[in-house]
């Protein structure tokens, strides 16, 4: 106490010299530089929802998930099909989904502002042209009733097929169907032919509908991306979402058969099918994912592609490919 | 095949026996050591058949090849591998990687596979967590948190370290539990079975080989953490891992080691399910790696060593923490020193002032505790430091409870940034009040809003600040704000939108289709005729038909449509991204066909239509979401006018028509206003006994600027607005009744009539309105009073119209049918509609001397009359000759200019005193019925005569029939005219005079087609004068009758 009060009333005399006063406001001033600092790292981060559906190639997030590898203040949101994802980031339900880049395009164009965080993949086999038995050429199409999805990448990859082929429209009878319809209803539709994906293609082939041919005879049209509503999401949010996506990816690649197992619980189908399946779908890590994004790369080479083949024009707005998150992913 | 050794004794024979043998090169004796995770005679039960197919695949390349097997303990089974008596191992992938770290040249050259008993083949093991199954405490991962749980051991990878790290990754450890361990799987599962542990941890595929083995069935457990895996075959609680592998060891030369792969990938054995069954590929063992780093199990269970620089990367948050922890200490030393030091100096000077703030604080605590305000005190940080009892009961937690927690805590998520804000700034003090109406959550979890003032006050307690906030409950005045703001935008009785929330979607269509380029319609629908229904069947049944129209509406509209009630009848709706007005067409015609089916309600069927009008977005023209509305309000109106029941697309050029229209609506409704009407009295005469009958009051308008106007030039103007229409028809009919009044007073009893619309009368309650209006007029008796409805207005709606004309000729006021015969009503309409009075359409009466026709449908009404009982009246009798015609046929009353025209009040008293019957009328009688006959063949000649006189002047294009055969008035001298008695001197003079006509009129035909012009004139001229003498002879037929 003696030693306090001695301290005391030197301070005091310090004080009366005016340096105490001096020092105070020197540490002071330090105390809230290095906290300014400090917490402008921190964000302020809203829970968010990524819109996703069944499709191998968005699997990492399933498997993310799965195993409690998204950060906690983020979800999923799984739609039947594309269309249910884009309605709801259109109406602001979800913050991000995964969709393929002529979706990502076609809602920047009706004036949503997103950005492409991350390629998820590119399915250069993934869509494929099925027929029923007897169609073995693509010339024996002509006139066959043909289904797709409308206004998902079924309709990109017929679109290419059509232009390829020289087929017009009247050549073919298009029939707009969910994935779960065609599923079910092949005979009750009294379909031809069909655009669909992986894995719905081979569990089709098992019912004797034949492979015609498939997206790997393109070049990369089709690539799937995780897009998120600018301005919803904090920095961390999405970085801790691709994160996590790494390393489902890695989890993909060293326990193969574990991810394999949980991806079968989803499609229900077998593992040795499911590996037949993700042939033509490429995943990238995130140093491939980042080389598809930036400069000469598939998704900016796919761009003008996709728009001349869809009809419109797209000139994308700046910041809508943004390659800076995985940049910053160590 | 020598016998294989297991057990520690064999461990040391097999050493000595090893050493003695030396190198093994020639012969190809391979010694595959096996890890006995299971008690060794069942392992060594297990892999002798592997062992032995291998060597027999092994001898395809080395006949004389054998294989050893050697059941080894986990350790002695490292021990050999490392010091090279083994030179193949089959062990757990964990003995593996430790293996590899003594001994990097060992491979793994292939991957175990198990059959299941669903035939499904596996190369990946996982952990199962078992619990008995009677067991209903144990269900998750988390329920194992102080349970005690058999393991066979930290030796054992499936049935301890997997298990163990499903726990990890939720966030628990092995000292959450209390591990036993036992030496095996089936001992661990034996002490579960034995109630010795409440859960065992065990490896996939034991529990399936031991069913198999029918030791135990599989319905005696439950799996914690189960699986869903359609595809695994075994019962599995964590996620998979690659299952032991087969390692080469580097005793094996390059193609000894060829061998033994080929050997190792060509066997598959049968077996029961859970065996091994042969190899896979080498799996990829990383994935135990990176357990065994996150568990820290050796050989991993050292931390890395890191540079200073990663260190401090790595460490950056903690490190600032920590540094600012230790400025802000020696900062907040100084700050305390210097404030204690203060406080010392000025603790005398204080002592007054704390008893007087005492006194301060006992006031205000006893404001505080008192107040039925809920009121609460806080820190800077925001903790609660006091409530008071009505904040309690406000939010139902307790003093205590709160004491030290954030006011955040109590805070809707939703409203916490912004409560945050605010507060921020009254600490701040950029704010010295603050005001905010938020919302809590109380201790039940229900949502409570409340307005806040918080201010900044001394703490008596600590010398420093606090805050002090009041709340008032504003939780009911948000639920009724709620409840009116539905109503505000909502129509209570469709519970459709209304005209509010109108807009509000309109406004965002409309700005949804100029980014996407799309189209969108506005549809203004409007039931027709539904007062009518309300005026019927009352407004409760007006009601139910205007839900059942929402319904029936909206059920025609695609989902992304909108319905809105905007007003009694009208419905407006959008319909959003159209592809085409072929696609607005077609909805709009499911709305009009879904009216088709009567509407059912308690009161009966009722049928009704719908007119909608639609305007289009984007126009050429820039479009406000009111302009829209107001197109479609116009189409509407139009297709109304085209006949109701159909649908219009707004067309600008018509809209700026019907603009003029609504310029006239204003007109006619200043008028009425600024009384620029006026009534004028047409008299009505008996015709034979010169008796004034009455007046039918005629409105005119006194334009200011173009002067006195006939409605025609305004009623459909007027009818177009139904309200401007009642008031005018008003507005008549009192200033007539006024008259009559008038002139009532002075002894002039004269009927008036006056015009009346359907629409009018068919209000409901008519008659008595009628009746009331009426007796504000005492000095006129009903009887006085006649209404003149239009013929073809009344048989619209027959049966409303006969019931309006019975109830009011019930009290005295007649009806007459105005106009009658343009309206071709059946005579069934005419039976029916009880109005006392015909009135002869002038149109008929205008040609009644020369047009055979008109003449036939006069004869026609009078008798229809006659038989009906009813009085017949012509109006717009404009020559002498009309007259006498009618009044031969029986028609005395009569109105028209050769009577009087139109007349002011005024002059129609003049014109009483003066009328006097003309000449050519006094003593005419009506002719009997049989001798009409006569008055139509003079008129079927005159007709005659008119035609061939126009033909020859070229102003009609063919002559008539002028054979004297086919002539009426021919054949009625002949045949008809002896008969009725006529005088025969005068028909013997007529019959040449005629003959002679026919032949005139031949000869001017001929001329005609000779174009001689002379001749032409001539013969014309001759004819004329035949006409005449014809005219008078019949005339004095007719008086000799």
């Amino acid at each position: 106490m003696k030693n306090s009060f001695a301290f005391l009333n030197r301070s005091a005399r310090l004080a009366g010299d005016g340096r105490i006063g001096l020092i105070v406001i020197l540490m002071l001033l330090t105390l809230v530089l290095v906290w300014a600092f400090y917490f402008a790292s921190f964000e302020a981060r809203r829970p968010a929802r990524i819109g996703v559906h069944s499709w191998l190639g968005y699997e990492t997030l399933f498997i993310a998930q799965e195993l409690g590898w998204l950060p906690s203040d983020v979800s999923l949101r799984v739609g039947a099909s594309a269309i249910d994802s884009l309605g709801a980031l259109q109406e602001g339900q979800i913050q991000a989904a995964a969709v393929t880049l002529d979706e990502a395009m076609r809602l920047s164009r009706q004036g949503i502002d997103i950005e492409i965080v991350t390629v998820l993949d590119l399915s250069s086999g993934g869509d494929v042209l099925v027929a029923s038995e007897g169609i073995e050429s693509i010339e024996d199409l002509r006139g066959a009733r043909l289904a797709y999805e409308q206004g998902a990448v079924g309709e990109l990859f017929l679109r290419l097929l059509m232009r390829t082929f020289h087929f017009e429209l009247d050549d073919l009878e298009l029939v707009a169907v969910s994935p779960t319809q065609l599923e079910q209803g092949w005979d009750q539709l009294q379909l031809d032919a069909a655009v669909t994906y992986e894995p719905l293609a081979s569990q089709l082939e098992m019912r004797g509908v034949t492979r015609l041919l498939d997206s790997s005879d393109f070049d990369p049209l089709i690539v799937d991306v995780l897009v998120v509503r600018r301005g919803e999401m904090s920095d961390s949010q999405i970085l801790d979402i691709l994160r996590a996506i790494y390393r489902a990816h890695d989890h993909f690649i060293h326990s193969t058969d574990d991810a394999l197992h949980r991806i079968s619980a989803r499609e229900r189908m077998p593992p040795s099918l499911l590996k037949k399946a993700y042939q033509g779908v490429i995943m990238p890590d995130q140093e491939l994912a980042l080389r598809y994004l930036s400069g000469q790369g598939e998704v900016q080479r796919a761009m003008p592609l996709i728009s001349d083949l869809l009809g419109f024009s797209f000139e994308p707005p700046k910041g809508f490919v943004a390659t800076h998150y995985l940049e910053r992913l160590p | 095949m020598r016998r294989s050794l297991h057990g520690l004794m064999r461990f040391a024979s097999l050493m000595m026996w090893l050493i003695s043998a030396g190198p093994l090169s020639a012969q190809l004796n391979l010694h595959l050591g096996v890890f006995s995770y299971r008690p060794a005679a069942m392992v060594e039960a297990q892999f002798l058949p592997l062992a032995e197919s291998m060597e027999e695949a092994l001898r395809a390349d080395w006949p004389d090849a054998t294989i050893e097997l050697v059941v080894l303990s986990g350790d002695q089974l490292l021990q050999a591998a490392v010091e090279g008596h083994v030179d193949l191992a089959l062990l757990n992938p964990m003995d593996y990687l430790s293996l590899r770290e003594s001994s990097i040249l060992a491979q793994p050259i292939a991957t175990l596979t198990r059959q299941g008993a669903s035939g499904l083949f596996t190369s990946s093991l996982g952990g199962v967590i078992l619990a008995n199954a009677a067991d209903s405490g144990i269900n998750r991962l988390e329920d194992l948190v102080g349970m005690r749980v058999a393991t066979p051991g930290p030796r054992f990878f499936g049935g301890y370290w997997v298990p163990l790290f499903e726990l990890h990754e939720r966030g628990l450890s092995a000292g959450d539990i209390q591990l036993e361990q036992y030496a095996t799987h089936d001992d661990a599962l034996d002490a579960l079975l034995a109630g010795q542990v409440d859960a065992a941890f065990i490896r996939t595929g034991v529990i399936e080989q031991r069913q198999s083995a029918q030791v135990r069935q599989l319905g005696d457990f439950k799996v914690i953490n189960h699986q869903d895996f359609p595809y695994y075959p075994f019962e599995l609680s964590s996620r998979l891992f690659p299952e032991w592998p087969l390692v080469a060891m580097s005793t094996l030369d390059e193609n000894q080691l060829r061998a033994v792969v080929r050997a190792a990938h060509s066997i598959k054995l049968g077996g029961e399910s859970g065996a091994y069954t042969g190899f896979s590929l080498a799996s990829d063992y990383r994935s135990v790696e990176n357990l065994m780093r996150a568990l820290q199990v050796a050989p991993f269970d050292f931390s890395l060593e890191v540079s200073n620089q990663q260190a401090l990367r790595q460490l950056r948050g903690p490190l600032l923490l920590g540094a600012t922890f230790l400025l802000l200490f020696v900062a907040l030393t100084v700050v305390l020193t210097i404030q204690r030091f203060k406080l010392q100096s000025q603790q005398l000077a204080l002592a007054d002032s704390n008893l007087k703030l005492r006194l301060d604080e006992e006031r205000f605590r006893s404001v505080f505790q008192n107040s039925a305000l809920p009121m609460a005190s806080f820190d800077q940080a925001g903790s609660f430091i006091r409530i008071n009892p009505a904040f309690e009961q406000f939010l139902g937690y307790s003093e205590s409870e709160l004491i030290g927690k954030p006011y955040l805590s109590i805070t809707l998520p939703l409203d916490v940034a912004r409560s945050q804000d605010e507060f921020k700034r009254l600490v701040s003090g950029q704010i010295s009040l603050l005001n905010l109406t938020k919302r809590y959550l109380n201790k039940a979890g229900q949502v409570r809003w409340g307005e806040v003032n918080a201010a900044m006050a001394p703490d008596p307690a600590t010398g420093g600040k606090q805050f002090i906030a009041t709340i008032i409950d504003v939780t009911e005045r948000r639920k009724y704000q709620a409840v009116v703001e539905r109503m505000a935008n909502h129509d209570l009785l469709t519970d459709l939108p209304n005209r509010n929330s109108l807009s509000k979607q309109l406004e965002g269509c409309i700005r949804r289709a100029d980014q996407l380029h799309s189209q969108v319609a506005v549809a203004y629908i409007d039931l027709d005729h539904f007062k009518k229904i309300n005026d019927q069947w009352g407004h409760a049944a007006g009601d139910s038909v205007l839900v059942s129209v929402a319904y029936r509406l909206k059920a025609q509209l695609r989902p992304q449509d909108f319905l809105a009630r905007v007003g009694g009848d009208e419905f407006v709706a959008i319909l959003d991204s159209i592809e085409s007005p072929e696609e607005v067409e077609s909805i709009a015609e499911r709305l009009l066909t879904s009216l088709d089916e009567p509407i059912e309600i308690a009161e009966g069927a009722v049928g009704i239509s719908l007119s909608v009008g639609i305007s289009l977005y984007p126009q050429l023209q820039p479009t406000g979401e009111e302009q829209l509305v107001h197109q479609a309000d116009s189409a509407m109106y139009l297709a109304k006018l085209a006949g109701r029941n159909r649908f219009q697309i707004y067309d600008p050029e018509r809209d700026q028509q019907l603009t003029k229209n609504f310029a006239s609506v204003a007109k006619l409704r200043r008028a009425l206003e600024q009384d620029e009407f006026e009534l004028f009295y047409q008299p009505k005469v008996n015709m034979r006994t010169g008796e004034v009958e009455g007046a039918e009051a005629l409105l005119r308008w006194n334009h200011p600027q173009y002067g006195l106007r006939r409605p025609a030039s305004f009623i459909a103007t007027l009818e177009s607005d139904d309200q401007l229409d009642q008031a005018v028809g008003e507005w008549v009919l009192r200033n007539a009744l006024q008259q009559s009044s008038d002139w009532s007073t002075r002894g002039l009893n004269c009927r008036l009539s006056v015009n009346v619309s359907a629409g009018m009368i068919e209000k409901k309650g008519f008659p008595q309105w009628l009746e009331s209006v009426i007796a504000d007029y005492p000095e006129v008796s009903p009887s006085m009073l006649q209404l003149e409805l239009l013929e073809t207005q009344a048989t619209e709606d027959l049966e409303t119209v006969s019931a309006v004309i019975g109830d009011c000729q019930k009290f005295g006021v007649s009806f007459a049918l105005d106009d009658c015969g343009t309206g071709y009503s059946s005579l069934v309409y005419m039976k029916n509609l009880p109005a006392k009075t015909l009135k002869i359409d002038r149109g008929f009466v205008q040609n009644l001397e020369r047009n055979p026709e008109d003449f036939a449908i006069v004869e026609g009404i009078c008798q229809l009359a006659e038989v009906l009982g009813r009085e017949v009246i012509a109006e717009g009798v404009e020559t002498l000759a009309q007259g006498a015609l009618l009044l031969d046929m029986g028609v005395f009353s009569a109105q028209g200019y050769v009577i009087s025209e139109p007349l002011t009040a005024k002059d129609f008293e003049d014109w009483m005193g003066s009328w006097q019957i003309p000449e050519v009328w006094q003593g005419r009688k009506a002719l009997p019925n049989r001798m009409h006959s006569l008055l139509s063949a003079s008129v079927s000649h005159q007709s005659w005569l008119n035609a061939i006189l126009s033909a020859s002047e070229g102003s009609s294009a063919s002559f008539p029939d002028l054979s004297i055969e086919h002539c009426r008035l021919g054949r009625w001298i002949e045949t008809e005219a002896p008969n009725l008695g006529a005088e025969s001197k005068l028909l013997e003079q007529l019959a040449p005079i005629h003959q002679r006509q026919h032949e005139v009129a031949q000869r001017l035909e001929q001329a005609v087609l000779a174009e001689s012009e002379d001749e032409i004139n001539e013969l014309s001229a001759a004819l004329k004068s035949e006409g005449e003498r014809v005219r008078d002879l019949l005339g004095r037929i007719r008086a000799g009758l």
